[in-house]
């Protein structure tokens, strides 16, 4: 009881420091105000915009009507297969769909073949096509993807994992930022489907609403998008098709991003916006052990693509100045430095100074991170999420973000250092072993 | 029948466009030539019943040209060779003209002649189809797809032959009951209207209570917030679907809403239903078929079979008797047993006899005391012979008053004992006045052809009959 009172004494104190010392206050917060600052206002602005264009849109028609083919890439998915196509069909959109269930090595996967095959037969609506494309030697995600884009005769081509699925009106807001004929790639919106399994999938699901439906929505205001998601992007099929489509290794999808922004400099029209109204439904890892999996495989392969595949065209020749810094700032410094300066940070606070002290100091921290977070969670309440009752739900979950957000840069720091000497990249289990070891090696 | 008399007889050749001037047209003088059809009409003169004719390049109206001489009374069976084929050559000419053309021609006199068919007895179209595939044995009977007939195929064939096209059908299937012909491949399969037996046929999905066409499909949501079920167009707002009963947004299938009922309606009487009829309607006679009632036919090409060549060789037998008693086997069979018999003999060291019997003066007999009295005898006789000769010989009706018997591991010497035992039988019907021929020939022979009946009959041409 002591202890507590004790910390709640020493707390009181570094409050009274802050308020009076202004020395104090630049001394523990310049890292925040510098980093957080402008993205907190790029966002907060780039929200306020979307939301006169949504209003904007809303009021117009559609008449652009392309046919669009969706290449989902199956692999173990089973039964989950069934309702991605399902949601695909029942779309809202008026013109052509062409569904392209490409299964990676339909041999093993003879299940998930299976399904997407009596779906074939089930779905059976005007304007909807279902195809399979059975691969019955496993050849990874890109094999697959490449597939699929061989064979869709959509204008625009969706890609889309076997286990997400989606809002009914998801393709008729993704259609429309394709009318912008600047426009290449569309970033989809995703959201976590089993939010209510686990502690860990209601964080991720804070965490895709706020990094997601927030921060993206914001930052493709300002054509800032810095990944085109996997599980859920959208690109007109004539611009794929001429950079190539999707490269082997792994983090295709970043590394497609990035491909895709080496034109901003020489095109300077061109553009990626954030389906902000196009919602997936996806499935996050439960349990902690995935979760860790899964940021050890997405942190170390960003290290992978912007240090190693992506280093020698990272240059403001090709992304502009605008794209050139964000991604210098928010790219490399946020995910590569800052997880380092933080674990640094915080063992060297524990080590400095007493035990109180710190763990008042941290508490500080953590209130300021809170309050940031609490004012996106606001924000994307208010004026962006489209289920606003439901989101509402985690607010109470909302305290506990803060650790689950340090965690998580412990792990990426953890996936950093794996990537640096272990080249975790060339174990990736997106591919089979195979096709990796004939990958150009950076 | 040596070359010289070959030519007497049979040979002419006509060729009908411009001559033109072929490597191995050798004998281009052969040709009669005629400048078109027409001309060939009105100018050519008959000598034989199996000319060749041959086609130029670029015939104007081939294909009526080719049906105009197949319907000629005396050019039916003639040997017809294009140079262009066009889309009735096939299924009327006997092939293209070139290089072998000339073997091909005098194979097919060869065995035209040995047909021995007098040609004012031909006057049925069986006949003349069987005759002609028998000479023409690679040809086949072939259907042609004509938009502008109402059952779509026909064989021009036996249109030629005088078989109306409207009842090609069943007469092919009448014959190939009759196991004459034997069919080659199928071609395809037509369903016709069952009033009017057309092809045209124009399948359409139909409200099974109305047979109306103008039917629709209605799909009906259910919105899981209120339980609302309404049509699929009362919830559409905007871009997205809306209950119009909640107004709550409904956005993914499963989890704000389902599609309880999906079904189709018909436009005229309001009745809803899952799956439509499909009807067949007839686009000549407007009649409305149910797909499962439509006439289905599948169109062969035909060959001609064992029986119908046995037919055609040695005339029309008495098929609408039943003669066929358990202890002989058909003439088609018999001449796979001699085959058979020969080749075993050949390589066994067998001998083998071969014995022809043949009523005599039978037409006298029937004229005298009817056809009924006469099967019976005919009957009677064999039933005779049958006891008579052993379990391991084989017996044959062959033509309206000949048998043959099969007599394994007899030679001709021993036949004299066979001669006897007729003879009994003979003697049975002394009050009759009709008598037995009887000739016989040895197996094995070395050089026999495929064409046993042919060969059959030269050997027994070539004995001396001994009466009894």
């Amino acid at each position: 009881m002591s202890t507590l009172s004790t910390l709640i004494h020493i707390t009181e104190q570094i409050m009274f420091y802050v308020q009076s010392n202004v020395l104090v206050l630049v001394k523990f917060i310049p890292l925040y105000l510098i980093y957080e600052l402008p993205l907190f206002l790029i966002i907060t602005f780039g929200i306020i915009k979307w939301t006169k264009e949504k209003t904007r849109i809303n009021n117009t028609k559609l008449f652009y009507l392309p046919k669009v083919s969706c290449v989902i890439t199956c692999y173990a998915e089973g039964d989950a297969v069934k309702e991605t196509i399902q949601s695909l069909v029942e779309q809202t959109y008026p013109g052509k769909i062409e569904i392209i269930a490409v299964i990676d090595g339909a041999v093993q996967n003879n299940h998930t073949y299976h399904v997407a095959k009596e779906c074939k037969q089930l779905f059976k609506r005007k304007n909807r096509e279902i195809v399979l494309l059975p691969k019955w030697q496993r050849g990874g995600r890109v094999s697959t993807l490449n597939a699929g884009l061989s064979y869709a005769k959509g204008e625009i081509i969706v890609n889309v994992d076997a286990d997400t699925s989606f809002d009914n009106d998801m393709m008729a807001n993704l259609v429309r930022l394709f009318e912008d004929p600047n426009v290449p790639a569309v970033g989809g919106a995703l959201r976590v489907r089993n939010v209510n399994k686990t502690l860990w999938t209601r964080m991720q699901a804070i965490e895709y609403l706020i990094s997601m439906q927030g921060g993206k929505t914001g930052l493709a205001q300002c054509n800032l998008i810095n990944n085109i998601s996997g599980a859920f992007g959208a690109f007109r099929r004539d611009f794929l098709k001429q950079i190539g489509g999707w490269d082997t290794h792994t983090a295709e999808d970043l590394d497609l991003t990035v491909r895709i922004k080496q034109y901003f400099k020489r095109y300077p029209n061109l553009k990626i916006p954030y389906a902000t109204a196009s919602i997936a439904h996806t499935d996050a890892p439960q349990s902690f052990k995935e979760l860790v999996l899964q940021r050890l495989r997405w942190d170390g392969d960003l290290l992978f693509l912007y240090l190693r595949k992506h280093w020698p065209a990272f240059s403001p020749k090709l992304l502009g100045w605008k794209n050139f810094l964000f991604t210098l700032f928010y790219g490399y410094l946020q995910n590569v430095m800052l997880p380092f300066v933080i674990f640094v940070y915080f063992v060297g606070v524990a080590i400095i100074y007493p035990w109180q002290f710190s763990l008042a100091l941290i508490f500080v921290i953590y209130a300021l991170y809170l309050l940031t977070i609490g004012y996106f969670y606001l924000l994307v309440l208010v004026s962006v999420s489209e289920r606003p009752k439901q989101d509402f739900t985690l607010f109470l979950w909302l305290p506990l973000y803060p650790i689950y957000a340090f965690i998580m840069r412990l792990v990426c720091c953890f996936a950093l250092v794996n990537e640096v000497f272990r080249r975790s990249h060339e174990e990736s289990s997106m591919a089979p072993w195979w096709v990796l070891k004939r990958g150009q090696k950076f | 029948m040596n070359k010289q008399q070959l030519n007497d007889i049979s040979l002419q050749k006509i060729w009908i466009g411009e001559l033109k001037d072929i490597d191995f047209l050798v004998y281009g003088h052969e040709f009669t030539v005629f400048n078109d059809v027409e001309h060939f009409f009105s100018g050519f003169e008959a000598q034989s019943h199996f000319p060749l004719i041959v086609f130029a390049d670029n015939i104007v109206n081939q294909g009526e040209a080719l049906k105009k001489i197949r319907k000629h009374e005396l050019l039916w069976q003639s040997c017809i060779l294009v140079n262009t084929p066009c889309y009735l050559s096939e299924a009327l000419a006997n092939g293209l003209f070139n290089k072998q053309s000339d073997d091909f021609y005098n194979s097919v006199i060869t065995r035209a002649t040995s047909l021995n068919l007098s040609l004012n007895l031909v006057d049925s179209a069986l006949t003349k189809l069987l005759s002609f595939m028998w000479i023409y044995k690679d040809n086949s009977l072939l259907p042609v797809h004509d938009l502008s007939i109402n059952s779509v195929y026909y064989y021009p064939l036996l249109e030629c032959f005088g078989v109306n096209t409207k009842d090609a059908m069943s007469w092919l299937s009448s014959i190939h009951r009759r196991k004459l012909l034997q069919t080659d491949k199928l071609i395809d399969r037509v369903r016709y209207c069952r009033h009017c037996q057309s092809g045209h046929l124009n399948y359409v999905d139909s409200c099974p209570s109305c047979q109306s066409i103008d039917i629709a499909s209605v799909s009906s949501l259910h919105c899981f917030n209120c339980g609302h079920v309404n049509g699929e167009s009362k919830f559409k707002e905007g871009i997205g679907l809306s209950c119009p009963n909640c107004h709550t947004k409904l956005r993914h299938i499963g989890v704000d809403y389902d599609r309880p009922i999906e079904n189709q309606k018909c436009n005229q009487c309001h009745t809803s239903f899952v799956d439509a009829d499909v009807i067949a309607k007839c686009f000549h006679c407007q009649t409305s078929n149910q797909v499962d009632e439509l006439i289905v036919q599948n169109i062969h090409s035909y060959n001609i079979s064992m029986e119908g060549k046995s037919l055609i060789r040695l005339g029309e037998r008495f098929d609408n008797f039943n003669l066929t008693s358990t202890d002989s086997i058909n003439y088609s069979h018999f001449e796979w047993v001699v085959k058979w018999q020969n080749q075993l003999a050949v390589r066994h060291q067998q001998t083998h006899s071969i014995v022809k019997i043949e009523l005599k003066n039978l037409a006298q007999f029937i004229a005298e005391n009817g056809e009924a009295r006469a099967i019976q005898l005919i009957d009677e006789f064999e039933s005779r012979i049958n006891e008579s000769i052993r379990t391991t010989d084989i017996c044959c009706l062959a033509g309206e008053h000949t048998l043959l018997l099969m007599l394994p591991n007899t030679t001709i010497e021993h036949l004299s004992f066979v001669y006897q035992k007729l003879k009994g039988i003979s003697l049975l019907n002394k009050n009759s006045d009709f008598s037995l021929s009887i000739k016989g020939i040895p197996l094995p022979s070395k050089e026999m052809p495929d064409e046993i009946g042919v060969w059959l009959e030269q050997q027994f041409a070539a004995q001396q009959e001994s009466v009894l």
